[in-house]
């Protein structure tokens, strides 16, 4: 199709110069882009200086819990045997030595919390994988709608942890039953919250591109995925908390490696500086991993939309 | 390319089985330029979805140069309040998407935007996200996009309502380009009295009771530029003030 417009050669002449006053619009009346504000320099200082604020504070209520718990054992108040103070159990942890079990399933903190994040790192690939592909056949297909939807709808709810048993007898207590809990736990969630953000998207985009004939390939890549990143992105966000509880809870119920079953090895050992090391492992590196979540989320959002202050809102 | 001839045949809407929208006959010459205005729920938007073969009526048909329309209509460009570009893309990106979608290459899909662009203003701001620039910028962009469409038919859901007053009439004046350059048969439905009188061939006035109907259709035939001040314009303008206010009344009552 030839779509050399000759009416548009005429727009650019100075016989129709009605267009000037439109392009005068884009001069000062109109907020100029690429240009730099005056106050952005002070809007990025005061992100930095409340960024170095939450860091502070975060260190000072972790200094403050850890310094009562630290007195309150010296005062008699706790017993050490049960709540090991942190004097023991930081240099400890920080030692690289914490190592629990014997023989074959002797393993150490790093080697369990590399079990555990595979893991989750796996059965939450997988289960996005499928969600994607689940969500595009509930959209494309009414069919599939009626028929998949209400049985994702009702597999969603179920608790990560009552897939134990059941995984369990099914795959056995290697590393792939707690990949498959992982992949359970997530993909009922995921799946609902992707086909809630394609229903989500603005009528008016999907007009449009009905409207241009858009090829179905690319309505989806560059029309219906980009249009739902931003949710995607947080609804992973969310399905990470359950995955990350999925596979301990599995390494715990049976599953005989990982950062959970390091947990209870200690425990059954009464080995509670271990435990107390393996309980904040959980807690730090799910909460390393939300924050990196929240700012791949705040990037990739930023970078589609090309205005990361629109996706930090957002989040 | 001459504009489209769009002609209504009793096309009527029913939600949930109450008929909400009837219009017995209603035609548009080639490349003239149409209003439909009325009071938000008078059926404006939907009758415009159903020219745009967005939506299909429950009764009746609309045809555009005689064949019935059942599904996109080819050649006609569509313009929203908000939401006409994909915020993922760049000015340039949105323009070259719908001439990809055209069948012409990437590379000379991206300058045939950036030159669609400068007609329009932008060429600054051709590889900026939408997010960048500001609501007028983000329409006369839209605007471009049907530049590049050459568009038999071009159909307006409140592209304007969103600006401010000042930029609105710029944007008028714009469309009123884009309108002249393409040749195209304009629907644009719209609210603002002001709007209808200074850029409409053709008002459309729509009523909202008992269902939403044509009540009556204005020509206007004064040439343009139009300035609201001039005598006729304002006789035109002041006639549709007393037919909103009266439909207002009316509708208030059948509440």
């Amino acid at each position: 199709m030839e779509l050399a417009l000759p009416g548009a050669a005429a727009v650019r002449s100075p016989a129709t110069p009605s267009l000037e006053p439109g392009a005068a619009a884009a001069g000062p009346l109109n907020a100029v882009p690429g240009h730099v504000e005056p106050g952005l320099l002070a809007q990025w200082r005061g992100r930095v200086r409340r960024a170095v604020a939450a860091a502070a504070w975060f260190v000072l209520a972790w200094g403050v819990l850890l310094g009562a718990w630290e007195g309150a054992t010296h005062a008699g108040l706790l017993n050490a045997q049960i709540l090991p103070p942190p004097s023991e159990t930081l240099p400890y942890a920080l030692s690289g030595q914490v190592r629990i079990g014997f023989g074959q399933q002797r393993m150490g903190l790093s080697d369990a919390v590399v079990v555990t994040l595979s893991r989750v790192a796996a059965g939450m690939t997988l289960g996005l994988a499928a969600a994607l592909l689940a969500a595009v056949l509930i959209t494309e297909i009414r069919l599939m709608r009626r028929l998949a939807l209400p049985i994702v709808q009702s597999i969603a709810p179920i608790a990560p942890v009552a897939w134990i048993p059941f995984t369990i007898v099914l795959v056995g207590i290697g590393g792939q039953a707690a990949v498959f809990i992982v992949f359970m736990a997530v993909f009922g969630t995921l799946t609902l919250s992707l086909v809630a953000a394609l229903e989500n998207i603005p009528p008016e985009y999907l007009a449009i591109a009905r409207n241009l004939r858009t090829p179905r390939a690319r309505l989806w890549w560059n029309v219906r995925l980009p249009a739902i990143l931003p949710s995607a992105l947080t609804a992973l966000r969310m399905a990470f908390f359950g995955a990350w509880m999925a596979a301990l809870a599995g390494e715990m119920a049976g599953i005989n490696s990982g950062l959970g079953y390091m947990i209870v090895m200690a425990q059954q050992m009464y080995n509670m500086k271990v435990v107390m090391i393996g309980i904040l492992a959980i807690g730090l590196i799910g909460f390393t991993i939300d924050r990196l979540l929240l700012g791949l989320q705040k990037g990739l959002s930023g970078a589609l939309v090309g205005n990361a202050r629109d996706a930090r809102r957002e989040a | 390319m001459p504009g489209a001839r769009l002609e209504f045949r009793r096309v009527a809407r029913r939600y949930d089985g109450v008929q909400r929208l009837r219009v017995d006959a209603l035609d548009l010459a080639p490349g003239s330029f149409n209003v439909l205005l009325g009071r938000s729920g008078c059926g404006k938007t939907s009758l415009l979805e159903i020219a745009a073969g967005l939506a299909a009526p429950d009764e009746g048909m609309v045809t555009v140069d005689g064949r019935p329309v059942d599904g996109p209509v080819p050649d006609s460009a569509l313009v929203f309040q908000h939401h006409n570009l994909f915020p993922w893309m760049s000015a340039a990106g949105n323009v070259a998407f719908a001439l990809r979608n055209a069948g012409v290459g990437a590379k000379a899909a991206l300058e045939r935007a950036v030159a669609l662009l400068a007609n329009v203003g932008l060429a600054e701001f051709a590889h900026e996200r939408p997010s960048r620039l500001s609501g007028g910028m983000r329409q006369r962009v839209a605007l471009a996009r049907t530049l590049a469409l050459e568009p038999r038919l071009l159909l307006l859901d409140e592209p304007f309502s969103a600006l401010d007053a000042q930029t609105r009439r710029l944007m008028q004046r714009t469309l009123l380009d884009v309108w002249r350059h393409t040749g195209a048969t304009v629907l644009m439905v719209t609210h603002d009295l002001d709007e209808a009188v200074l850029l409409a061939d053709r008002i459309v006035l729509m009523a909202s009771v008992p269902h939403g109907r044509v009540a009556r259709v204005l020509d206007l035939p004064f040439h343009r530029p139009r300035l609201r001040d001039d005598p006729a314009v304002r006789s035109v303008a002041a006639t549709l003030d007393a037919f909103l206010e009266n439909e207002a009344l009316v509708a208030e009552h059948a509440a």
